[in-house]
């Protein structure tokens, strides 16, 4: 039986400029179960990274949260106070960053910084804390732990940062990591290193990852389930497979598309007209509606996320399921 | 195609100096950023240059526009050795050869309109009648895909791919024959980032250039090459044609590269060789072979000696003692 960890009804997040609302975020409802992975994909500015954001109450100076929950069992997000964000963090909801170079604080020590986290959340000595964390970095194979310990963030390499950034977010053994573009600035044998650590370690301690990510490569390896993102709305929910074999919505096969395969030839690739529009200079209508090659006159009214085979699409060629798409 | 190298890189080398001492003249170590490299690049083909952080391969670049000055070894443009030509030579040079940079945003000067950007070239190479110039702004303009309002605009309102273009048409609008790609896409979405291939090709076969594109990114450069090298710590340890190296990569650095990368799909299972470790500084390779300590394939021998870039097959070379003397054994008919 699939039980949900965590559900995200209607967020919306964005600029308040005096009183003229500027979502970012456009009222986007998923949820995440327990132990899969779920991967958001998008281009830059389509608010996936915000999304993770607001998942752990970490929003940027400037913008707010505007509308919506993120609930689990227990517990309504919007409710929140500084006090109870803090309990979460951490211990039930870790993050890491994408950049394990800056993400870590240069002055302390990679043991120090691993036993804030511990210290934090548990009612232990020091001294127990300093196993833990050694016990951490073992588990995420970090060489000479020991050393390691009391070494401090330059004189690792990046992959090991990602290693430590890793361990810290795992200290408190979390029901959610939220992995917000893990590899994106480290080397693809690296890369393939920390994605199958991020496997091993998964299947170790049952928990659920939503994985941000720009890269179709990292999602076809990595996630169980995809949700596409454009322009601050998800236009797309689908299993993984399902995605990559019969991607619907306009804008996920300009995507997959545009990406060069190693296994095919092709003199040109094919790709997507024009930029993705602004924030606050958003179209009525379906927000692809410009770039999309199959708009039409009914694209002018937003279409709803309809229900196909299991997928959800948020585009008007599926009102009648698969019936008048061209796939 | 026609099997004219435009360019020929002999034994390039690279040094940083690592400065010390109590005035900071003494020169301790040095990071040989590009340590003895060689390549061929034919006329109208794409050289492909791979590899990760700090393996060399944007120095590589630089040093054959001689950005940066090379340490040593001979870089010969259309048979004539530009480490050896004076600055202003050089300078005139450059017309013919031309870069176009990674980054979109610090690449262009935020002060200065398109117009001027793109035109500054051409005041350099000694264009003086303004109306000519204007007339090949308009020209190059068009053909990248920039309207002629655009050109009045400053760097800040535009798109990363729309920057990208300016850069190439800034590298283009003095006819080059050569022109060294620097992660061109690296830094844009997928969607544009093909845009900006297509743009790439479309240009190639207009004016029949060469490129030598250089990036971190398997499958762009699989899809945009014609031949490609693969660098390691400052050492091309493999260069073939793209086919040949993406269906048998040979060197074990190259194939645990391209087995690193992500699957296309999510029921492609692919046989991972996982590399084990980091790559070790520049400024104190490991002895012999650069690659040993990683190697899932070392022998002895690899310790201590280095090897050197020979032929296997006709177009492939590799740098590995797996296959020293592999071309005598081809000879003889014996296969490994």
């Amino acid at each position: 039986m699939v039980q949900k960890v965590l559900e995200i009804d209607k967020l919306k997040v964005g600029i308040n400029d005096d009183g003229n609302k500027i979502a970012i975020v456009n009222g986007i409802s998923f949820s995440l179960q327990k132990g899969e992975t779920l991967g958001i994909v998008g281009e830059s500015g389509c608010g996936k990274s915000m999304t993770s954001l607001s998942l752990m109450g970490l929003l940027p100076p400037g913008v707010e949260w505007l509308d919506g929950d993120i609930k689990t069992e227990s517990l309504h997000f919007k409710d929140f106070k500084k006090k109870d964000w803090r309990k979460i963090r951490g211990k039930r909801i870790a993050m890491i960053f994408q950049e394990p170079m800056s993400s870590l604080n240069p002055v302390y020590t990679i043991g120090k910084q691993i036993m804030e986290m511990i210290l934090s959340h548990e009612n232990i000595s020091k001294k127990q804390a300093r196993e833990r964390a050694l016990e951490m970095l073992k588990l995420v194979g970090i060489p000479r732990p020991e050393q390691v310990l009391d070494e401090y963030p330059y004189q690792l390499s990046g992959g090991m940062r990602q290693r430590v950034m890793i361990a810290i977010a795992l200290s408190c053994n979390p029901e959610i990591l939220i992995a917000d573009e893990p590899t994106t600035a480290l080397d693809v044998t690296i890369q393939a290193q920390i994605l199958e650590l991020m496997k091993k370690l998964q299947e170790q301690l049952n928990m659920s990852i939503v994985l941000i990510t720009h890269d179709l490569g990292v999602v076809a390896e990595m996630c169980d389930r995809v949700i596409v993102m454009y322009a601050g709305e998800i236009v797309e929910e689908a299993q993984v497979v399902e995605l990559f074999d019969r991607p619907r919505h306009p804008y996920t096969k300009g995507l997959l598309s545009s990406l060069p395969d190693v296994n095919e030839e092709k003199e040109y690739l094919s790709s997507i007209p024009g930029v993705v529009p602004a924030p606050g200079k958003m179209p009525a209508g379906c927000r692809f509606a410009a770039r999309c090659s199959f708009a039409h006159e009914r694209c002018k009214n937003t279409p709803p996320l309809f229900e196909v085979n299991g997928s959800k699409v948020k585009c008007w060629l599926y009102e009648n399921g698969d019936s008048e798409a061209v796939l | 195609m026609t099997q004219n190298p435009i360019l020929q890189v002999q034994d390039l080398k690279k040094y940083f100096p690592i400065k010390g001492g109590v005035f900071g003249k003494k020169t301790l170590k040095q990071v040989k950023a590009v340590d003895g490299v060689s390549f061929d690049v034919f006329e109208g083909e794409t050289f492909g240059i791979v590899g990760e952080s700090g393996c060399g391969k944007s120095t590589t670049g630089r040093t054959i526009l001689r950005l940066l000055e090379p340490t040593e070894g001979k870089i010969l443009f259309q048979g004539r050795d530009i480490a050896e030509l004076s600055k202003n030579d050089m300078r005139k040079l450059r017309k013919d050869i031309q870069i176009i940079f990674q980054d979109p945003f610090a690449s262009l000067n935020p002060r200065m309109k398109i117009q001027e950007t793109i035109e500054e070239p051409l005041i350099n190479f000694g264009v003086t009648d303004r109306n000519e110039r204007e007339k090949r702004v308009l020209e190059v303009a068009e053909q990248v895909g920039l309207t002629k309002a655009q050109l009045s605009r400053f760097p800040h309102e535009f798109s990363g791919g729309q920057r990208q273009r300016i850069g190439i048409a800034r590298a283009l609008i003095s006819k080059p024959k050569l022109i060294i790609a620097d992660e061109p896409v690296s830094a844009l979405d997928v969607s544009i980032q093909s845009q900006v291939l297509n743009l790439m090709r479309d240009l190639q076969k207009e004016f029949g250039l060469t490129y030598i594109f250089i990036s971190h990114d398997l499958s762009v450069v699989k899809h945009f090459c014609d031949r490609i090298g693969v660098m390691y710590l400052g050492k091309m340890v493999e260069v073939a044609d793209k086919n040949s190296l993406y269906d048998t990569p040979l060197h074990p650095y190259a194939e645990a590269l391209l087995s690193a990368l992500p699957s296309s799909h999510p029921l492609q299972k692919k046989q991972r060789i996982i590399l084990q470790g980091d790559v070790p500084s520049p400024s104190n390779p490991p002895s012999g072979c650069t690659f040993h300590p990683r190697c899932f394939k070392c022998l002895d021998v690899c310790k201590t000696e280095q090897p050197s870039l020979q032929p296997v097959h006709e177009d492939h070379l590799v740098s590995c003692h797996l296959y020293q003397g592999a071309k005598e054994q081809i000879a003889t008919g014996e296969s490994r």
